[in-house]
């Protein structure tokens, strides 16, 4: 009863939406608010969306295993938490909360913006148009209401890998990431209709900074779970699914920094509008590579080939229509007048690399596709192609990046620009002594990508440094820059030391058996059989001493579920700021006397999801500052 | 949405890797086959080289790739041997070929149109 | 401009299609038109089993099976049927002699010969990446590769090549 009533509710939201769309195809662009009042339709679509939502997430907390999607993806021992979250952990689902996040930002700016009337409803016509063309993608190929007869007893069981707290929460901020951009596309385009003009660009900005802060949580969440649930440490796989949520987020960054400059110079406008709109377009063509199984990577889903056809159409739509539109709108590739050795220059050197290392890894993501279907050979790209071609881009990279908050508008000169940050080259000088010295027996790069770590820290500290100096107060987006930069420089070092400087320490580990790594003893005091609400557990205790000083019992688990057909690893982790001790049990050999243990030391880990933390803080800065100004 | 894709490793997820019986005793050599084992994709899982995954197919090309370490054969070689025998797929860093050449090009001429763009005098 | 972008973007959808119609996960071997790997391997019944003896037979078709591996018991029907035209090798991976001849007792022998594959070392030398994998090799050359269960519908494919090389 409750599944059909989401139905309706999701046919609601599929009929006022397609008010927009005829709207949008059919109807005179000017004076038409009085029927066609699209704000109304905004929050309509967003109620019924909502609504429907509500419904499916019932049905699931209920175990309704009438409907198809739950009885596949749900379960009726489950515990409550994940029953919720279950939602999301399935095509169907996912796509629908996707679409609840698009009418929700539809709504939030037909509330919000300071725009005029017009023009908010000229945006939301976008908007709901999206919102009409997923909710049809959703109503023909992916219904999540659909039923299955005779319904089953019990559920098949939701992935055990996505019964983690972490995975739990991290989909939704991914997906108030990616589909944010939504809205940004939205505004551009209504943006091109009218001429491009730099007003715009302020009612742009917000939505901008919040989209990236959740894509940013999103992917720091999605890295930190693989982390501590794969079992062996790692945290970026270049898989094409994580490429997929990095190229938007890169595209966005790029973004972040000109829409200042547009915003304030009047500068690399019409850029900008192209970049939003090509950020939207990448995100659409993330969902399609993940969820068509055009690549290896994600037969997770079921390859229904409507279901890519369908959602080809959709990204081809969409991104001819905004593309389109930036052609017909402006005349001509209005080239921008910059000298590399200034502020704006900088800017621009910022987003050259940025959208050059979207570029690489979006060739890198789908070149297997097109040397398939052009040359019919089959190749893989993986982590070394990445990182061969993005490890040199890095270091112009990160010096522009020190370089750039000094520089001057306008123009500046080098040889002034060097003797007014003479202190910090010295402080840099020095650090890298110390970082040498303290490390020289480690890996050259690894020793390069620390300290260019350290002064990128260094350089963003010394800016708020020389507010302080002079008794001035340091400006918000100032502020959010420093924070930011600071994130990428922890991020840096956290990547170097948890990937080229890890320690491992494999074996078969006798019970009683005592293991070295780093200043850490860890003995191995046995195995208990426990007992969990849908799985048992094989946890490991371990005894961690540091220096002879006992410091606590790390319990890495193995847990069966199903009766033993799927296991996952529960890695147990030790961090401090210089590292995590990390360890996994494996296998028992020889009568349960001895297991396999991976004991692993990462150093710097910490650091990554502490800089990730950063960027967000900096992001909100800019959010904040971004509406304050408006007012 | 990455989660969706860690579906996938969970065939593979019950252990991860290598065992302790297989590590060799040179550390060196060890080192080069770990090198060898990050640049080899494991045919049958979803995205994994086979330095960490846990098939069998895996295992037995980290066996080979040991075995013919300690019989003297050089990182080049064992590369060519296994790209020999599977094909392209299994290189995580593809040739340098005509149908490959996009795959090198075009970064770099997007970096230099970007650059253009941008920074050319009028 | 506008042209070039239309252009590009056409090519780009054109391109995504098509590859919406291609498995990523088939692998093609590289083995195909080149002459089999040279290997010398004990047999099920201790005697030897070498690459001269294959490149002997006009056609012959090697099956890489073990006991263990429930999709070779789905194949092996076929396989059966197939021993009456063409002969048959297998390479035996990772299989344990007792547990091999019960199922050859069980479910009958098709092979000519069954090379013991003890470390896997063949399989990687023939290029398979998960079992069963079927090939065909005429004049010592591997003509065809299938991968996974020879089902009844491939009979046909296999039969065909098989006459083309006879």
């Amino acid at each position: 009863m409750i599944s059909e009533i989401g139905l309706i509710f999701l046919i609601l939201t599929f009929v006022i939406s397609s008010f927009s769309f005829f709207n949008l195809l059919f109807v005179s662009k000017k004076n038409n608010h009085t029927f066609f009042d699209e704000l109304k339709f905004s929050k309509l679509a967003f109620f019924f969306t909502i609504a429907s939502f509500i419904c499916l997430s019932y049905s699931f907390l209920v175990s309704d295993f009438s409907l198809n999607v739950i009885s596949k993806n749900s379960n009726s021992q489950l515990p409550l938490i994940y029953k919720l979250t279950g939602v999301w952990g399935n095509h169907e689902g996912s796509i629908l909360l996707w679409l609840l996040v698009m009418t929700f930002f539809g709504y939030l700016f037909s509330i919000n913006s300071s725009a005029s009337a017009d023009f908010k409803n000229n945006v939301l016509r976008i908007q709901n148009t999206l919102c009409f063309l997923i909710t049809s993608f959703i109503l023909f190929t992916s219904n999540p209401f659909e039923k299955t007869f005779p319904p089953p007893i019990e559920g098949a069981d939701l992935n055990p890998l996505l019964q983690d707290p972490g995975l739990a929460i991290h989909p939704p901020f991914l997906y108030l990431g990616y589909v944010g951009f939504s809205i940004i596309y939205s505004i551009s385009v209504a943006a091109l209709s009218e001429g491009v003009k730099n007003y715009f660009i302020a009612i742009l900005k917000p939505w901008v900074f919040i989209s990236w802060i959740f894509l940013t949580c999103g992917i720091g969440l999605g890295s930190w779970w693989a982390y501590y649930e794969l079992g062996w440490g790692g945290f970026w796989f270049w898989d094409p699914v994580e490429n997929a949520s990095l190229l938007p987020w890169l595209t966005a960054s790029a973004l972040l920094h000109t829409i200042v400059i547009a915003d304030k110079k009047n500068i690399l406008v019409n850029w900008t509008i192209l970049l939003s709109i090509v950020t939207f377009i990448l995100s659409l063509l993330g969902t399609f590579l993940v969820r068509s199984g055009v690549l290896v990577s994600v037969h997770a889903f079921a390859n229904d080939p409507t279901r890519g056809i369908y959602i080809l159409a959709l990204l081809a739509s969409i991104s001819f229509f905004g593309i389109f539109k930036y052609f017909n709108n402006t005349h001509r590739f209005n080239r921008p007048n910059i000298s590399l050795i200034s502020r704006e220059g900088m800017i621009s050197l910022n987003n050259i690399f940025m959208l050059s290392i979207t570029f690489t890894i979006l060739i890198g993501t789908i070149y297997p596709l097109f040397s398939s279907v052009l040359f019919n050979s089959k190749i893989s790209v993986g982590a070394p192609f990445f990182n061969s071609i993005l490890m040199p881009i890095m270091f112009p990279f990160v010096i522009g990046m020190i370089l750039g908050p000094y520089i001057k508008w306008g123009k500046d000169d080098l040889i002034l620009l060097l003797n007014r940050i003479k202190v910090l080259l010295i402080i840099f000088v020095l650090i890298s002594l110390v970082v040498w010295y303290l490390s020289y027996k480690d890996p050259v790069l690894s020793i390069i990508f620390i300290i260019l770590g350290c002064w990128i820290i260094l350089s963003s500290v010394y800016e708020i440094f020389q507010f302080v100096q002079l008794k001035k107060k340091i400006p918000k987006k100032i502020f959010a820059q420093v924070l930011a930069h600071i994130g990428i420089g922890l991020l840096i070092i956290g990547a170097t030391g948890s990937s080229i400087l890890k320690q491992e320490k494999i074996q078969f580990q006798e019970i009683g058996e005592s293991i070295k790594i780093k200043n850490f003893q860890i003995q191995f005091l046995g195995v208990t059989k426990i007992e969990g609400p849908n799985y048992i557990s094989q946890t490991g205790n371990f005894l961690i001493t540091e220096n002879s000083k006992k410091l606590k019992i790390l319990k890495p688990e193995k847990r069966f579920y199903n009766t033993g057909k799927q296991v996952t690893t529960e890695a147990a982790i030790h961090s401090t700021i210089f590292g995590d001790l990390y360890i996994a049990i494996g296998d028992a050999h020889e009568n349960k006397s001895q297991w396999t243990t991976r004991i692993w030391f990462n150093p710097f880990t910490i650091w990554i999801w502490i800089g990730v933390f950063f960027l967000a803080v900096g992001g909100s800065f800019s959010f904040i500052n971004s509406l304050s100004r408006k007012r | 949405m990455k989660f969706l894709v860690l579906f996938s490793y969970l065939i593979f997820s019950d252990l991860k890797a290598i065992e302790p019986d297989e590590i060799l005793d040179d550390y060196n050599l060890e080192k080069i086959a770990r090198e060898i084992g990050k640049e080899l994709r494991c045919l049958v899982c979803q995205n994994e080289d086979i330095q960490n995954s846990n098939a069998d197919i895996a295992k037995d090309l980290r066996k080979v790739v040991r075995k013919k370490l300690t019989e003297g054969e050089t990182k080049e070689q064992i590369i060519d041997f296994v790209h020999s025998k599977y094909g392209d797929f299994v290189l995580f860093k593809p040739p340098v070929r005509f149908d490959t050449l996009g795959l090198w090009l075009l970064p770099i001429l997007f970096f230099f149109f970007l650059s253009l763009f941008f920074f050319r005098k009028r | 401009m506008k042209y070039l972008f239309t252009l590009i973007f056409l090519l780009f959808t054109f391109i995504l299609y098509e590859g919406l119609k291609k498995d990523p996960r088939s692998i093609p071997s590289n083995l195909i038109s080149k002459e089999i790997p040279e290997f010398s391997i004990k047999t099920f019944s201790n005697s030897d089993l070498s690459d001269f003896e294959l490149k002997n037979d006009n056609v012959a078709i090697i099956n890489f099976f073990a006991s263990w591996c429930p999709p070779c018991r789905v194949e092996h029907k076929q396989l059966l049927k197939l021993s009456n035209d063409i002969p048959i090798y297998g390479i035996a991976k990772k299989n344990k002699k007792q547990d091999l001849s019960k199922w050859l007792n069980e479910l009958g022998n098709p092979y000519k010969k069954i090379g013991m594959d003890e470390t896997g070392l063949l399989s990687i030398e023939w290029g398979v990446y998960g079992i069963p994998e079927t090939f065909i090799v005429g004049d010592g050359v591997v003509k065809y590769r299938h991968v996974g269960p020879v089902m009844r519908r491939d009979l046909e494919t296999i039969k065909n090549i098989a006459k083309d090389l006879q």
